[in-house]
């Protein structure tokens, strides 16, 4: 089975091929990207049949990260969910990588566009193999990157640089509850392996957490409640749904092949597939089921009331997925998750396919498909209607065959009560109604712009821009995914026994009954949708001349729903200008006016301290004391040596020398003449000469000795004045 | 590889680097100088994969050890050697000055000879820095690091030069006197030796490790930057050449986080358990502000040093958090950081046009949008790299304790990320990008 990791790393390998070779492959993206994502295609296709004979496999690819207890190893792990994700990604993106060897002719960043397209690819067939969570967030947040990087593909426009900008921000947010999920799961469990999760979580004993503990509160929450919740919540952020839903319509700035992509294979698919991944553990929560359901339905609900008053056909479709992932969000929440997922194969090959159609009918008349409406120009003619309309309305009837036909019927009642029942289901009505009227009518609008109200003039075919697929080709495409999709209609107790190891109970199906046509909600939601197709093929007139669009009750409510409620602008207005605001304040006002203020004073009182001190302590002080005992030294010294030394010790000397002299005359006179004459001679010479000797010292260094000592004299007594006393 | 190649490959990779300084010091020709400091910082990176190749991660402890004995007097010594942790700053530093000197070959044409000898010297400090066994040494070129990113600044950088480097250069002086202080005041408490694996070893007793602790922390808190004390990197790193932002960024701060892996956790466990809870909540309170802070800048330099500011939160409240996974989280943040700022550069050079290189104005991005910025983005692998020690990083703060600013603190996680995103690739500022206003038409 290993080779079955070419399954990711083909879209890999294409996507570093196209990365690095920028420079040499010229307009060639195509050539390595399709053959990739189709080879990869094929393997897939391998490996459901594997799993269809032998049941789920794992591949282990290395440790990735082994901190002590915490082990994380890279795996890959097929089951019957991971195959049919499998198949509707790689081969969605195999067709629109072939639709975009065409369509981005001539565009600039042709091999950019080839190798993020890889790399989204490559991304959420990672995300759909992962085998633990962990690996699952960081694909997760790479699928984010490239959709950041393919949304403002043309990021010359500002429009698209602030779409791609929103979606990545939107989804940001949303991650933050992913990751909070993924750490609480660790924390819960003590792994990341997402299979080891699920069957911990069977038996696990009823625990719960306080989350607002360090708030004193006492709020217990059940830990499994929690972690669905925030996993739910990343869920939201990639899949559109409603308070988070903002970033889609935005998205499709992307050019076609994008939007096809994101709607139909990648980036909103992953919500749905997370919580039928975690199903095991979701279900263990009731009230998180509620949540989820709850949030579906308004979405649901909400996309489909804007989307009917859109006249943009891309941002129109962009609400129709929100409606529909909602949907499959809210078959989640009720227990259905079978449903979710056949839901999930089944949009992704229309949404596809009614994308590139429109981004195919949008080209031929001349509009690049960023043009905020339709665009058309006279005197050309119409291409088929047919294959779009025939494609619009297996899309309108495929919610009510999904919701209401047969074996599943029962899962409604897995969680809910009754009334809740009844509220989904009446929600489940009314939407799938409005969405039968939303979607045929913008078909409508975009082949008979003579009946719409905005646009009189004929559709037409520009003659510069040459269809890039003639309808034979969507017809057939069309025709393929018509019978793939009755297929599995008629395979539909196969699919749901194929995908019943995956969800978290197994179902228990009764047989085969070919009477679930007479199924009562079936035929209700069927003749519903087939009247909202109706109603959509006559709304334009209808409804621009009816009472309820000239009331002004109807007129606000459609110019609600035509603003979308004011998401934007109310999230602009609360959340982005304040935060930025806030930024700036504390930019302004705090890092500067404190912290740098702070810091610059410290700096310029050093200065001012160095300064100051310079002046007055040492100028004035050290420098004036040094310089005063000095001087004062200096006069110390002339008193001593006029008083002291002149007058005291050099007269003493003197007048010794003087006596000593006398003393000798006297002794010459009265003893040596008489006695000694002549030795006494001698001696009285050489007293003559040390007394001479005498004189000529003593005066010097005595003078000095003396300076010193009476110098260190008065510092001692001042020392020992100032410390003793 | 021969044994002997292999005791003295530490010195040898010091040495390169000195050595290049001396050849670049005779050559004359310009061209030839930008070569040989290419070749000296290239062959530091091999030799550093030839150090990853060698080095036994199942021993524990130092390895490569050499020690040499330079001051007796003082039991000073010249030591070198690597654990874990140094191996991978040494790579990062290493792996790195190739990048400096590439990215300043056309950018810097005024005196590229002192230009390429500071690159040449600060990489031989930071690989000694992170390789010293002995304190004196550490100190020693913790402090000559400093020396060429001022010369740098106030050389080649940008109009607030002068008062940037003066900035950076008394801010950083102030924590190396107190981490001198605190050097002196361990060689006393320690035995009179600067043996880092013997000072490991010691104990001490709580007053001393409170002191002690406390001048380490002021230390490594300016390096790193923790919050009071950011105020130098904005203003350093937007008016440093490219090259030294991205030494500065990449490396320099791991400095600080270094210090407090090597020396703080290991020699005063009681302190750092008493000061813990200060500095979580001093990390949480950077890691929010310096993301906000990104968000209010206009200079995309200053955008990423107050980025920065935000991401060397998640260093310290890494190891503060005193687990396995935090503080192997911090190390990889260390790394995964001093990569990434300094590749998202790389493709910024490319960019950058007029009069002053170190500068680039958002606004000139807008009008000039950079064709080939998006590729850093997808070509290496940040959003895995992050998102993994965001996961490991902070499923350790979930056990920290019932924290209440975890919720705020994942919610400041995206923003400023998004808002580079959006500022370098598609180059919109200082208006809304909520609202989508009506599409200008397709320029063709």
């Amino acid at each position: 089975m290993t080779f079955l990791i070419l399954i990711p790393l083909l879209p890999l390998i294409a996507a570093l091929i196209l990365l690095l070779g920028k420079p040499w492959l010229g307009e060639q993206g195509h050539k390595i990207g399709i053959p990739a994502i189709a080879i990869s295609f094929a393997f897939s296709t391998i490996a459901f049949v594997r799993v269809a004979s032998d049941g789920a496999f794992s591949i282990s690819l290395y440790r990735l990260i082994q901190s002590g207890d915490l082990v994380v190893d890279l795996g890959l792990y097929v089951d019957q969910l991971t195959v049919l994700l499998l198949l509707l990604v790689s081969g969605v993106s195999s067709v629109v990588h072939i639709y975009a060897s065409r369509y981005m002719i001539g565009d600039p960043k042709y091999n950019r566009f080839f190798a993020v397209m890889a790399l989204f690819t490559f991304s959420m067939i990672m995300l759909v193999m992962s085998n633990n969570l962990l690996m699952m967030y960081m694909f997760w947040e790479i699928m984010g990157i490239c959709s950041y990087l393919l949304i403002s593909h043309w990021g010359e426009r500002k429009s698209s640089a602030q779409a791609a900008t929103k979606a990545f921000l939107v989804n940001s947010v949303a991650d933050v509850g992913l990751g909070f999920g993924v750490i609480l799961t660790y924390s819960t469990f003590g792994t990341f392996d997402i299979q080891s999760i699920l069957a911990q979580a069977q038996s696990m004993p009823e625990s719960t957490i306080n989350l607002f503990g360090w708030l004193g509160l006492d709020i217990r929450i059940d830990v499994l409640t929690l972690i669905t919740l925030f996993l739910f919540m990343g869920a939201m952020g990639k899949s559109a749904q409603v308070p988070l839903h903002v970033w889609l319509p935005f998205a499709m700035e992307a050019p076609t092949p994008v939007s096809a992509l994101i709607h139909a294979a990648t980036m909103v698919n992953a919500g749905p597939f997370l919580l039928v991944r975690m199903s095991p553990l979701v279900i263990l929560s009731p009230k998180a089921m509620t949540v989820i359901a709850l949030i579906g339905g308004m979405t649901a609900l909400f996309a489909t009331l804007v989307s009917l008053t859109q006249v943009d056909i891309k941002r129109m479709l962009a609400f129709s997925t929100i409606g529909q992932i909602g949907f499959m969000v809210m078959t989640c929440g009720v227990g259905a998750f079978v449903v979710s997922i056949f839901h999930m194969l089944a949009h992704g090959c229309l949404k596809g396919f009614l994308f590139l159609s429109t981004g195919n009918a949008l080209r031929s008349v001349g509009s690049h498909g960023y043009e905020p409406s339709f665009v058309s120009k006279p005197g050309v003619t119409v291409p088929s209607m047919w294959p779009l309309v025939s494609g619009t309305v297996l899309l309108a009837c495929l919610p009510p065959v999904l919701l209401f036909s047969g074996p599943y019927e029962q899962l409604w009642m897995a969680q809910s009560m009754a009334s809740a029942l009844w509220t989904f289901r009446i929600l489940a009505f009314l939407t799938v109604f409005l969405t039968a009227v939303y979607v045929f009518r913008g078909v409508q609008m975009l082949f008979h712009s003579q009946a719409s109200s905005v646009h009189g003039a004929g559709m037409v075919t520009d003659a510069t821009h040459p269809r890039l697929f003639s309808s034979r080709h969507f017809l057939g495409a069309l025709l393929v995914i018509g019978a793939m999709g009755s297929l599995l209609l008629v395979l539909w107790s196969w699919f749901a026994e194929f995908l019943s190891p995956v969800v978290g109970h197994r179902l228990t199906l009764k047989p085969i009954e070919w009477s679930f046509a007479m199924n009562p909600h079936l035929v209700i939601a069927l003749l519903l949708a087939i009247g909202g197709v109706g109603v959509g093929y006559l709304s334009l007139d209808i409804f621009s001349r009816s009472r309820f669009r000239q009331s002004s009750w109807g007129k606000r409510w459609y110019v609600h729903f035509l603003n979308k409620l004011y998401f934007d602008e109310l999230y602009e207005a609360y959340v982005v200008q304040p935060t930025l605001g806030f930024a700036h304040w504390l930019w302004r006002v705090v890092d500067r006016e404190v912290f740098d203020a702070l810091i610059l004073g410290v700096a310029n009182g050093s200065v001012v301290t160095a300064k100051w001190l310079w002046r007055v302590v040492d100028l004035r002080g050290i420098d004036g004391l040094v310089v005063g005992l000095g001087r004062n030294s200096v006069g110390m010294a002339g008193w001593l040596w006029r008083v002291v030394d002149l007058r005291g010790v050099d007269r003493v000397v003197v007048g010794i020398g003087k006596q000593s002299i006398g003393i000798a005359n006297w002794l010459w006179k009265s003893i040596d003449i008489k006695i000694l004459d002549k030795q006494v001679s001698r001696i009285g010479d050489q007293a003559e000469a040390t007394g001479d000797m005498m004189r000529e010292l003593e005066p010097r260094t005595l003078q000095h000795h003396l300076l010193v000592m009476i110098f260190w004299l008065i510092i001692g007594m001042l020392a020992l004045f100032w410390f003793v006393l | 590889m021969n044994v002997i190649f292999t005791e003295h490959l530490l010195s040898v990779m010091i040495a390169i680097p000195f050595l290049g300084i001396a050849i670049i010091a005779c050559v004359q020709d310009q061209e030839w100088i930008r070569r040989v400091a290419l070749g000296s910082t290239m062959g530091d990176a091999v030799l550093s994969l030839v150090l990853l190749k060698e080095f036994d991660f199942s021993m524990q402890g130092m390895q490569f050890v050499e020690r040499l004995a330079w001051m007796p007097t003082f039991n000073i010594q010249y030591a070198v050697g690597v654990d874990g942790i140094s191996l991978l700053l040494v790579l990062l530093t290493t792996l790195l000055c190739p990048f400096c000197v590439l990215c300043s070959w056309n950018a810097i044409t005024t005196r590229v000879r002192s230009f390429m000898a500071m690159i040449l010297l600060v990489e031989g400090a930071m690989i000694v820095v992170f390789t010293a066994l002995d304190l004196f040494l550490f100190f020693m070129l913790w402090e000559v690091t400093m020396i060429p990113m001022y010369f740098m600044i106030i050389l080649w950088g940008g109009p607030q030069r002068i008062a940037a480097g003066i900035k950076f250069v008394l801010y950083s002086l102030s924590g190396s006197l107190i981490l001198l202080l605190a050097i002196l005041g361990l060689y006393v408490e320690g035995g009179r030796t600067f043996d880092i694996l013997v000072l490991a070893e010691q104990t001490y007793s709580p007053d001393a490790q409170f002191w002690i602790f406390l001048a380490f922390f002021l230390a490594f808190a300016i390096k790193l930057p923790m919050l009071p004390f950011h105020t130098w990197l904005p203003d350093a790193h937007s008016e440093a050449p490219t090259a030294g932002s991205v030494i500065l960024a990449g490396v320099l701060l791991k400095m600080g986080g270094y210090g407090f892996l090597r020396f703080c956790l290991p020699m005063f466990p009681e302190a750092s358990v008493t000061f813990a809870p200060f500095i979580l909540w001093l990390s949480v309170a950077g890691i929010l502000y310096g993301g906000y802070m990104a968000l209010a800048q206009s200079d995309l330099k200053k955008l990423v040093a107050y980025s920065s500011i935000s991401h060397m939160g998640f260093v310290t409240l890494g190891i503060f958090v005193f687990n396995n996974h935090g503080i192997q989280g911090a190390i990889l943040q260390m790394v995964n950081h001093g990569l990434r700022p300094a590749l998202s550069f790389w493709p910024l050079v490319n960019c950058m046009t007029g009069p002053i290189a170190g500068r680039f104005k958002i606004t000139v991005a807008y009008r000039n949008p950079c064709p080939g910025l998006w590729r850093s983005f997808v070509s290496f692998p940040w959003p895995h790299l992050d998102c993994r020690e965001r996961a490991t990083l902070l499923e350790n703060f979930w056990f920290w304790s019932e924290h209440p600013l975890k919720v705020i603190l994942w919610f400041c996680c995206p923003w400023e990320e998004l808002f580079w995103l959006q500022r370098i690739c598609s180059g919109c500022c200082n208006e809304s990008f909520w609202v989508n206003p009506k599409a200008p038409p397709f320029p063709n």
